[in-house]
């Protein structure tokens, strides 16, 4: 019969939480049982040095086991994450025409519909089939031209056609290979809407009151997003340059009819665009060059193989 | 070669061990001065299995967990016996020559105001 876990086992299994799942899967018992031998009897407590050397390895195993693709797969990875965000930060105004928050819209059966093609496509990449995730892009192009077409969208669709075309094409070029996003990625593209809603709190917060300056809470979405990925960056630079990737994109695709048109709106906003990009390049540049980096060795795997 | 690294290879050297007698035997070796804690005995283990220098040689099951024990390859013993030797020569450059200190060598006065 096993005896139930001490207090000390019980702390120490938490802190094991810093490792992947698939580590602690092969190794979790042995370190424990080493952690249990080497501590004095009637601590209940981890010491100070364990505790941080099991946290400094559970950051190493992480890295070790995002290295394992290679820096190629890697790279296919972030940009497909990049672009799987984008797209949600692209099909968020849908959800404002669908509820009605958009004036001059309202629920229809197009921009539902458009709404949820949308979604289906931003979370296309983790079904692993090229040919899935182009079929959806297709569908949801459509969608978005005849809605453009029918003036349906109520002001939503923010990017062209044709450029709406462009990122689709290169989505789908992308998908389909053979390591493919991890699962515990799959909450990312709602970030940026879940950002936007905590970012409009922090406003309402800071200055309560009816008037709401959309710039000041896109900008205290973007540095709840900067908090958030300067802390992954420790671990894995893939989720963290494909936000800065996002978001860059959706700043230069957002400016760029301006410019076409000699729209004075960019001057007004132009403060606001250069402090997204200096809020965006410094995550972006290491992100980048962690991605990029000549990887020496593949990583060890979880546990020694007999 | 780091000095945890070292001592690690070097607890090997006898035979295989599993984690707590590596952990024991490396302060014994280093005369108490390397006190390995657990994740840095476990990371450096990953670390010395993917080059090659470490493998796992048995798995038991002991009070209801896993104990595994490692042992030296022969990469291993190389890389360990090149670091050895690599130290001794530093060493040397010390031991062999006598040593002059700065107190017996005629130098500038300290400046009085």
């Amino acid at each position: 019969m096993s005896q139930a876990p001490g207090k000390l086992e019980r702390r120490a299994r938490a802190l094991l939480r810093a490792y992947p799942a698939e580590y602690r899967h092969g190794r979790a018992e042995e370190i424990i049982g080493t952690l249990l031998e080497a501590s004095p009897p009637g601590r209940s407590y981890p010491a100070t040095r364990e505790a941080w050397s099991l946290i400094a390895g559970g950051r190493h195993a992480r890295a070790a086991r995002n290295r394992r693709p290679g820096a190629k797969a890697n790279v296919r990875l972030a940009l497909l994450l990049g672009i799987s965000i984008y797209l949600s930060f692209y099909f968020v105004p849908f959800a404002g025409s669908a509820l009605g928050f958009v004036p001059g819209s309202g629920a229809s059966w197009l921009t539902d519909t458009t709404l949820a093609a949308g979604a289906a496509v931003a979370l296309a990449p983790w079904l692993g089939s090229r040919a899935a995730t182009a079929g959806l892009a297709f569908s949801a192009g459509v969608l978005v031209a005849y809605g453009d077409l029918r003036g349906s969208h109520g002001g939503a669709a923010t990017m062209s056609v044709a450029e709406l075309l462009i990122v689709m094409t290169a989505f789908a070029a992308l998908s389909g290979g053979s390591v493919r996003l991890p699962r515990s990625w799959l909450w990312l593209p709602g970030a940026f809407p879940l950002a936007l809603v905590a970012g409009r709190l922090l406003s309402t917060l800071r200055a309560p009151g009816p008037a709401l300056d959309w710039s000041v809470v896109v900008l205290d979405a973007l540095l709840l997003l900067a908090v958030v990925v300067v802390c992954w960056l420790v671990t894995d630079a893939r989720p963290a340059f494909a936000l800065c990737l996002a978001v860059l994109l959706q700043a230069v695709t957002t400016t760029l009819p301006e410019l076409a048109y000699g729209d004075y709106f960019l001057i007004d906003h132009l403060e606001f665009f250069l402090v997204v990009f200096a809020i965006v390049l410094p995550i972006l540049l290491p992100a980048a060059w962690l991605l990029l980096r000549r990887q020496k060795t593949p990583g060890p795997p979880p546990y020694p193989e007999p | 070669m780091r000095e945890p690294t070292y001592f690690v290879l070097a607890s090997l050297l006898r035979g295989p061990l599993h984690g707590y007698a590596i952990i024991k035997r490396a302060e014994q070796l280093s005369d108490g001065r390397v006190r390995l804690a657990t994740g840095t005995l476990y990371t450096a283990l990953d670390r010395l299995t993917a080059d090659g220098q470490v493998r796992l040689v048995s798995e038991e099951t002991v009070a209801g967990r896993v104990r595994r024990s490692y042992g030296l390859t022969e990469s291993g013993a190389a890389a360990l016996r090149a670091e050895a030797k690599r130290m001794a020569e530093a060493a040397r450059v010390v031991t062999s020559s006598e040593i002059k200190s700065v107190a017996g060598l005629p130098g500038l006065k300290p400046r009085t105001a």
